[in-house]
């Protein structure tokens, strides 16, 4: 199918070492929720500065999304966020309301058509991240990039997952072998140095 | 690649690519008639450059992706070199392909003033291409001005030119419609390309719902997955874990050198674990947690899960004759 290009590898490289270093970073005191949580936008993060800036928009929205900061600067985030939106819906509703096609439009069918295309391009923005300020053409530039890398992405954690899953097993094995050195290690020294 | 081997029949062909270029870069609503020569370098190079464009990603072979994305009629493809060095770039070819293009391309002003040249020769041929060209759709819109005059328009970069097809409106407006909607046409094939089972679907709205169920997929997977990496998290030391996961990423693809770069990791790993093999057991004490296996013993095992039995046994008969 697709042949192995160095690109992927490069990226999936990137990717994993930044989930290894959030991962390694992570307390052993967090719940199950919030560890999932940690690891996911680890995850999103680490997939966000492998990628690059330099091709797409969704990196940058993921890193700006959890980038931390103040909670000034958060409520000053969102409403600047909510004005580009409402911005973008307007301009976008006064140029499809204009268009040419909605004035010539004589089957109902491409209607309908359109509306369901509409609908389901609303899904999509919000799904790919950065994906609300974009218009079509390159909201569909933006997902296949995402797709790519989210295949990536997928590939990389289940591989983590599975080396540790195997690694847990077998060192559960290990475990009951270890008790055993340990007890041949304190036979020894205490054999050796008698008190 | 393709080779621009044949006659520039086309005037103008320079600069009709530039409406097939990101406008992402841009982000300009406008399509048709905006500028998009400044776009292009900034949106192509850029893509092509950094690790990571997507159609490199697909591994697709270069003619195949611009096939793609310059929709069939092979032998109206304007070919001007410069237009395929943009294609090129578009689809974002510069990293595996950098060679190809280049040696291809003329210098741009020379190949824009031969262009513009060609540009004032016939309008008879014009109108003869555009009835010959009713049936089939040419490719990437070659550069045709809308009313047939405007020569003046040709040398500013600023236009899209797009061929008016024989039997529809020339007016602006459904030109620049058309020119969006063959971008769109052209940016849905390669995601059918990408989303699985998408190939036999027709419209574009059923072919978006099969992307975001694919997006959302993949979505759910990776919250499915980093839920198992939370599970396995507590219990597992990552201090070791690096170099390893780094050739066990590779490892699929590299085969058997593999193998061998593994059996000299792992051999690293052991001569580096008994060096001190006192230091083990003093931290199996102090640790609170009675389940958490040292990382030499992760190490080991990871080793030896992956070389197969053969490897773990005698790594664990090494361990206990040095303890």
């Amino acid at each position: 199918m697709r042949g192995p290009c160095n690109n992927t590898m490069a990226f999936k490289r990137g990717f994993l070492g930044s989930l290894l270093v959030s991962l390694q970073s992570s307390k052993a005191t967090m719940s199950l929720e919030e560890r999932k949580r940690a690891i996911k936008s680890s995850a999103d993060v680490a997939m966000a500065t492998a990628r690059g800036v330099a091709g797409a928009r969704w990196p940058q929205a993921i890193l700006s999304s959890s980038s931390s900061s103040p909670s000034k600067m958060q409520a000053k985030v969102k409403r600047c966020k909510n004005i580009v939106r409402r911005c973008c819906h307007k301009r976008r509703r006064d140029g499809n309301g204009t268009s040419f096609f909605a004035r010539t439009a004589l089957n109902r069918s491409t209607e309908v058509a359109r509306r369901l295309v509409k609908k389901r391009t609303k899904v999509l923005r919000r799904m790919i991240p950065g994906g609300e300020l974009l218009d079509e053409i390159s909201l569909l530039h933006e997902a296949m990039d995402y797709v790519v890398h989210l295949h990536a992405e997928v590939d990389v954690l289940r591989l983590v997952s599975k080396a540790l899953q195997r690694s847990n097993a077998s060192s559960e094995r290990f475990a009951s072998t270890a008790q055993l050195k340990e007890g041949t290690v304190q036979v020894s020294g205490e054999s050796e140095n008698p008190c | 690649m393709r080779h621009p081997s044949q006659p520039p029949e086309v005037p103008g062909a320079g600069d009709d690519i530039q409406d097939l270029i990101p406008v992402a870069s841009s982000a300009s609503g406008s399509v048709a008639w905006s500028s998009s020569k400044g776009g292009e370098g900034g949106g192509g190079g850029g893509g092509g450059d950094s690790g990571g464009s997507f159609t490199a990603l697909l591994g697709l072979p270069t003619s195949q992706a611009m096939e793609l994305l310059l929709p069939a009629a092979a032998p109206t493809f304007p070919a001007d070199p410069q237009l395929v060095d943009r294609a090129a770039r578009f689809s974002a070819f510069a990293s595996p392909s950098p060679s190809s293009p280049s040696p291809n391309l003329p210098p741009p002003p020379g190949s824009s003033a031969a262009a513009a040249a060609k540009r004032k020769v016939d309008p008879a041929d014009r109108a003869s291409k555009g009835k010959s060209s009713k049936k089939g759709k040419t490719a990437a819109a070659s550069g045709e001005d809308k009313d047939g005059g405007g020569d003046g328009e040709d040398d500013k970069p600023a236009y899209v030119h797009v061929r008016a097809r024989r039997g529809q409106a020339t007016d602006s407006h459904s030109l620049a419609e058309r020119a969006r909607r063959e971008k769109i046409n052209a940016r849905m094939e390669l995601l059918k390309d990408l989303v699985p089972g998408c190939s036999k679907v027709s419209g574009t709205a059923l072919v978006l719902d099969e992307i975001i169920n694919h997006v959302q997929s993949l979505q759910r997977q990776v919250e499915y997955l980093s839920m198992r990496l939370a599970a396995v998290n507590p219990r597992v030391d990552f201090g070791g874990l690096d170099n390893f996961l780094t050739t066990e990423v590779t490892w699929p693809d590299m085969g058997v050198n593999g193998a061998r770069h593994l059996v000299q990791l792992q051999q690293h790993f052991w001569h580096g674990d008994l060096a001190h093999p006192l230091q083990p057991p003093s931290q199996w004490e102090k640790r609170a947690d009675p389940h958490a296996p040292v990382f030499s013993n992760s190490s080991s095992s990871l080793f030896g899960y992956d070389l197969a039995s053969s490897g773990a046994q005698p790594q664990t008969g090494k361990l206990k004759m040095e303890l």
